[in-house]
């Protein structure tokens, strides 16, 4: 009966892991949401309160806000999440930091709004607070409703038009039907013109972002005490944290994406300015040269992503924006060209096989209307080709210099025999030595 | 027989001892296979659209695994240039471990058979034995970077990939940092009495030393890294494998002070660690 009792005990044990889901356990905790600058866009982040340090980029606008929210944890992704459905609680006060020499700033909550726009090359983002955020907020607004009402004008005119048109139509069908003559119906027709549909505001990628309220941090480089105050004089219990204000180790060295004509969408990136290239030389390839700047990796993946980790002792590059109007200085075979930026189409395969090409855009002829697909230099390589050299044509010297790339062309393992015979000079040595040896020893000692 | 044409004999009696058995050579020919063979996975790797690592299952392995326990940003700048910066500590690593073992085990062969005690009673001081075995492992160590250098070299030049500056910084660091794991292969083999006893005080340091070091970069556990980071500041001073790291960001970045800095430290702690492993022998020859 003990044993029946311990068996069924188990069994229990064992079916609750199995047929009951995990719920996930939210926790009530003090966070400070970030809306990170990352040297390119804006990244949103939140720290909890185990979080020790924000890591925030030097000399740029970054905003934070303190509030109670329910966090839960997502094994999945392997994150925490914040849950402001329920509990989204924000508080009234100023944010102190104090620097390593005991200077406090108490900043004072803003409005802000921060929108994408789409530039020639990639995407800008914009940050505007206090009455510009709010100039902002309204014309985006102002610009939605307006097309709101563009397109109930339009739906308008156009049932109109089609109340006006669809008689008319059925009547030509008709005559057509009796083998009348239709042409002065046609014409009649003709004399309808359709309205045209508005154009969706193209002026932002992404749309500003509702007015919220938050605390503009812009720090010189170094590290700092953060805390909240409330509206009544104390610091807020879980507030104190340390600021590291980030810069970059390096900035404006030039780094390449780089994609085959074959693989467009899968690029390879070259950071290092000593690196090299290394392409099987099937197809042409295509560069787009970049700035970056360098950052440690913990820090900067701790900038963007505040509960990411990353290497404390190794430094990344990151991609900041494409350099305009680039042009390369391409040497091949001992000659050297010089490469200008173009715009290219990618056109998908009208036959039944996939794939596609990358033609030049021409805007007058084929691709009239449409935005070209990439903008990039096209470096024109093959298999004889055993080196390439390429680097900025324009900028001062240490650009040029971080810009110099080596592009080599590698067409399978080649050699193996010679590098078999390489690996065996040891023991072609050893053998040779210890058989001369043993001779030397057999003619010395006695027979 | 004193002083330096004492320790020069006697390099060159360890030098025909260790040219005289195939083992070396052996192990050198091994060592360029495992050189060899991330070379062969690189260019196996390459496709249309540049290093590809999963085109090759063995790099595909490799990489991953060091990206998951140091970030992408390590694998980027192992093989920025190429694979030859990755194929080296490869090939030297075991070369650098068979020559300080075999150095510490020769230590122990010629203590046990009491050749130690005649030189000593002869012409010959006991830290002009250890200074000769030391340089023994030097000339070892830098015959075979230059046959090494020499076969990827020829690799370099049939398989058209560069042997770039990061390349040939790296030979000359572990070349010089060299110095100092074979100052402490001499200390380990002093400090113990059998041979056993000395190889794994040896490999103990040696372990310690890169697991410290490395779990300061790992990225797997905050935990283990803020360990890793405390004890890495207190014993770095101490650490081969800090010497090199120094050594070569200096040179990436174009830091001539920092260069010097490592270079000194190398030279400083490896004349400490000798000081320390004399005075240990003339304590046991005392005691003798």
């Amino acid at each position: 009966m003990k044993r029946l009792a311990i068996y069924t005990l188990l069994v229990a044990v064992c079916c609750n892991f199995n047929l009951f889901g995990e719920v996930p356990v939210r926790t009530e905790q003090l966070l400070y949401s970030i809306a990170a600058f990352s040297g390119k866009d804006y990244a949103l982040t939140f720290a909890k309160e185990d979080a020790g340090t924000i890591y925030l980029y030097a000399d740029a606008d970054n905003f934070l806000n303190i509030k109670k929210n329910f966090i839960y944890y997502w094994p999945i992704t392997d994150m925490w999440i914040v849950d402001d459905s329920v509990l989204d609680v924000t508080f009234d006060g100023i944010v102190e930091i104090v620097d390593k020499k005991g200077n406090t700033q108490r900043i004072e909550s803003v409005e802000y709004t921060f929108f994408n726009m789409r530039g020639k090359y990639e995407n800008n983002w914009y940050v505007r607070t206090g009455q510009e955020a709010l100039d902002e907020w309204d014309g985006y607004v102002k610009m939605y409703l307006d097309y709101q009402e563009a397109i109930a004008v339009y739906d308008q005119e156009y049932s109109m038009y089609q109340k006006q048109t669809t008689p008319l139509f059925y009547e030509i069908l008709n005559v057509e039907k009796a083998g009348g003559d239709t042409e002065a119906l046609l014409q009649q027709l003709s004399t309808f013109i359709p309205p045209s549909k508005p154009e969706m505001p193209a002026v932002y990628t992404v749309h500003p972002a509702k007015i919220q309220n938050g605390y503009r941090i812009n720090l010189p480089p170094g590290e700092y005490s953060l805390r909240f105050v409330n509206a009544d004089g104390r610091v807020m219990q879980n507030s104190e944290k340390t600021i590291v204000s980030v810069a970059s180790r390096r900035s404006d060295s030039i780094g390449y994406e780089v994609f085959p004509a074959d693989r467009w969408t899968t690029p390879s990136t070259s950071s290092s300015p000593s690196s090299v290239l290394y392409v099987d030389g099937t197809s042409d390839i295509y560069a787009r040269p970049f700035f970056q700047d360098e950052f440690l990796d913990l820090q900067y993946q701790k900038m963007i992503n505040n509960q990411s980790s990353g290497n404390p002792n190794l430094y990344r590059w990151v991609r900041i924006q494409q350099v305009p109007n680039s042009n390369i200085e391409v040497t091949m075979s001992g000659q050297m060209q010089v490469v200008a930026e173009q715009p290219f189409m990618v056109e998908q395969s009208t036959s039944a096989t996939l794939g596609y090409s990358i033609v030049p855009y021409d805007p007058a002829g084929a691709h009239a209307g449409k935005s070209p697909s990439i903008v990039a230099l096209h470096i024109p390589i093959g298999t004889a080709d055993k080196e390439v050299t390429i680097s900025l044509a324009d900028g001062d010297d240490s650009i040029k210099t971080s810009s110099k790339r080596t592009i080599r062309v590698i067409t399978g393992i080649k050699g193996e025999l010679v590098t078999i015979f390489m690996i065996c000079v040891p023991l072609i040595i050893t053998l040779v030595a210890r058989t001369i040896r043993k001779k030397k020893l057999a003619y010395l000692l006695p027979r | 027989m004193k002083g330096f044409y004492g320790t020069k004999e006697l390099t060159r009696l360890h030098l025909k001892e260790m040219f005289l058995s195939p083992a070396f050579f052996i192990v050198a020919a091994i060592s360029t296979v495992f050189g060899y063979l991330p070379v062969r996975g690189f260019v196996n790797s390459i496709g249309s659209q540049g290093f590809k690592p999963s085109l090759s299952p063995m790099f595909a392995n490799i990489t991953s695994s060091l990206e998951s326990l140091f970030s992408e940003v390590l694998v980027e700048k192992l093989f920025a240039e190429g694979p030859f910066l990755f194929a080296f500590y490869c090939a030297f690593i075991p070369m650098l471990l068979y020559v300080c073992t075999s150095s510490i085990i020769t230590y122990h062969f010629q203590h046990d058979v009491g050749a130690i005690e005649l030189v000593r009673f002869g012409p010959i001081r006991s830290r002009t034995y250890l200074v000769s075995l030391f340089l023994k492992d030097m000339v070892l160590i830098l015959i075979y970077i230059l046959y090494l250098t020499a076969t990827f070299f020829v690799i370099s030049r049939l398989n058209n990939l560069l042997m770039g500056p990061a390349f040939i910084q790296a030979v000359f660091v572990l070349a010089f940092v060299s110095i100092l794991v074979c100052v402490y292969a001499r200390l380990a083999a002093s400090v113990t009495t059998t041979g056993i006893g000395s190889l794994s005080l040896f490999l103990i340091v040696m372990v310690l030393f890169a697991i410290v070091h490395i779990g300061s970069y790992t990225v797997i556990n905050d935990y283990i890294r803020n360990v890793s980071t405390v004890l890495s500041w207190i014993i770095q001073w101490f650490s081969p494998f800090y010497f090199i790291t120094l050594i070569q960001t200096g040179l990436e970045l174009g830091a001539p002070v920092t260069v010097i800095g490592g270079l000194i430290g190398t030279l400083m702690v490896g004349t400490l660690v000798g000081f320390v492993t004399i005075w240990v022998e003339l304590h046991k020859e005392t005691r003798t």
